[in-house]
């Protein structure tokens, strides 16, 4: 169980973040790929489309991961 | 040793065993240790924030990370305290001494993974974790394990060296011995009957000392 006190950010990513990983999943890929794309560590890829996915910007089907509408939205918004 | 010790001991884990999985809040966000798949991984924890010797162990560890990142090996911090604890600190280390942390660090406020790794050792602290190491390797195997008390840092350069060392194993099939380095030689294993004794005695690719000691140069 993850303890939070006074509330919680919906993800844990920073806006950068946010529209580096919405970017790199326009079309749908494998977390390997997002890893070339972006040059971060497997770690902070997989923990990071995970909670995209939790959060309902990013859509995960078998190992492919793509943008949602709510994803596209925060990248017209921000 | 009583009965009820020996149990307490089996239930940590040893060299060889699957690492022990966990889901944590980290200064990075909620991670797995499956998230770690196919890459090494230094788990340590240091006993709180904002505490002199941890302070120098923090950048000590960032100093290293990118030596570590070259060996496809993460570094994860850990200790009973905050998110917002960590943060702070590792801001206040940025700003105080100017060395920013990259690497995660986990706010293990319910004592889960710090009891699942046996980073308690109430005969030094009920409360803080020691200064533990656990080398993971990229099956999530436990390789190596080192535990300093609350008053020693650790020994960076040791902690690159090992490894580096775990790799070459891994990779080499074949054994270090004592202080050693990339480009010393290895140690080939013992002989394991009489006639591979005899021949390694004459071989002369090998640097034998006895029967049961060769070493070699490990060509890449």
């Amino acid at each position: 169980m993850i303890l939070v006190a006074c509330g919680k950010e919906e993800v844990s990513l920073s806006p950068s973040q946010m529209k580096l990983f919405l970017q790199a999943v326009k079309e749908p890929v494998t977390a390997e790929e997002v890893v070339k794309s972006t040059e971060l560590p497997i770690f902070k890829v997989r923990s990071s489309l995970r909670e995209l996915t939790e959060a309902a910007y990013v859509e995960n089907n078998g190992d492919q991961y793509t943008i949602s509408q709510k994803g596209k939205e925060y990248l017209d918004q921000n | 040793m009583s009965e009820h010790n020996v149990e307490q001991a089996v239930s940590l884990p040893r060299i060889g065993d699957p690492a022990p999985q966990f889901e944590v809040n980290t200064t990075h966000g909620p991670i797995k240790l499956e998230d770690y798949k196919g890459s090494w991984l230094v788990l340590f924890s240091h006993p709180a924030d904002f505490t002199p010797v941890c302070t120098t162990e923090f950048v000590a560890f960032q100093e290293i990370y990118p030596q570590l990142k070259e060996l496809n090996t993460e570094l994860l911090g850990l200790s009973v305290d905050s998110v917002q604890s960590h943060i702070a600190w590792v801001r206040n280390i940025q700003e105080k001494l100017g060395v920013k942390v990259e690497f995660p660090v986990i706010a293990d406020l319910n004592k889960e993974v710090a009891t699942k790794y046996g980073m308690i050792h109430p005969g030094e602290s009920t409360t803080e974790t020691n200064r533990a190491v656990f080398v993971i390797d990229d099956q999530q195997v436990i390789k190596a394990i080192i535990y300093y008390p609350l008053t020693t840092g650790r020994n960076m350069d040791e902690i690159v060296r090992l490894v580096k060392a775990l790799q070459t194993t891994a990779n080499h099939q074949v054994s270090t011995p004592a202080n050693w380095n990339p480009g010393d030689k290895v140690v080939v294993p013992p002989p394991a009957s009489q006639q591979q004794a005899e021949e390694r005695a004459n071989d002369e690719e090998l640097e034998v000392v006895d029967w049961y000691l060769a070493k070699k140069e490990l060509k890449e």
